[in-house]
């Protein structure tokens, strides 16, 4: 099975294909981040949905495999990052209102208080429609 | 191998792609490098490449980096 990693020695270069339908282009940003102090980093279209990614190192003496083989770790770690955070967004969410509102007490008490007013005014015009009703018959 | 730096005559033009790299954000990136170190030379006809020229190679290879962080952290 061929690799997806081309490593060119002569020009010190090496191009990594990645499916795009499998890794997003979010994903590839994140990744190559953590490379740009090592590497300059340039994208590329390549062949059906797939990305490009060149690598030109900032140093000669850097072994370009070994750092392809970096980047599609990384790349596997964000897209597992960000695949987690989609789910947990809504619990995300929920813990950060309660610590709010556990911060400030007042927040709560007005919440508390909107949500009686809520009710008391969907009580009464529940109440005022069977009114209505009554008086119609 | 193809590269998305070629050299062309004594500049070196890099080759960027709308659908890599969000124009709005490439656009903020350049400012600082047009006029100074980089010039844009071509856009092609539907828009999707947008070409640019530095004089030297690790110019390119900088500019390609500061948009890729640029695109990172704004996009």
């Amino acid at each position: 099975m061929p690799l997806p990693i081309a490593v060119d020695k002569e020009n010190n270069t090496v191009k990594l294909s990645v499916n795009s339908k499998i890794y997003s282009l979010e994903t590839i940003y994140a990744a190559g981040y953590l490379f740009l102090d090592k590497v300059y980093i340039l994208l590329d279209e390549g062949r059906s949905n797939h990305i490009d990614v060149h690598l030109f190192p900032q140093n000669s003496s850097m072994d370009l495999k070994k750092t392809a083989f970096e980047f599609y770790n990384e790349l596997l770690n964000y897209s597992h990052y960000f695949s987690r955070a989609k789910m947990n967004a809504d619990t995300a969410k929920l813990i950060l209102q309660r610590a709010f509102f556990s911060l400030s007490p007042e927040i709560k008490q007005e919440s508390e208080d909107q949500e009686i007013k809520d009710l008391l005014s969907e009580f009464e015009k529940e109440k005022f429609g069977k009114n209505s009703r009554v008086n119609k018959k | 191998m193809t590269y998305p730096i070629q050299k062309v005559k004594d500049s070196y033009i890099l080759k960027l792609h709308s659908k890599l790299y969000d124009p709005v954000i490439l656009s903020k990136a350049l400012r600082g490098w047009i006029g100074s170190r980089a010039s844009i030379t071509h856009y092609s006809k539907d828009c999707q490449i947008i070409c640019i020229k530095t004089q030297k190679r690790e110019s390119a290879l900088q500019l390609a980096n500061h948009i890729f962080a640029f695109n990172r952290v704004n996009g």
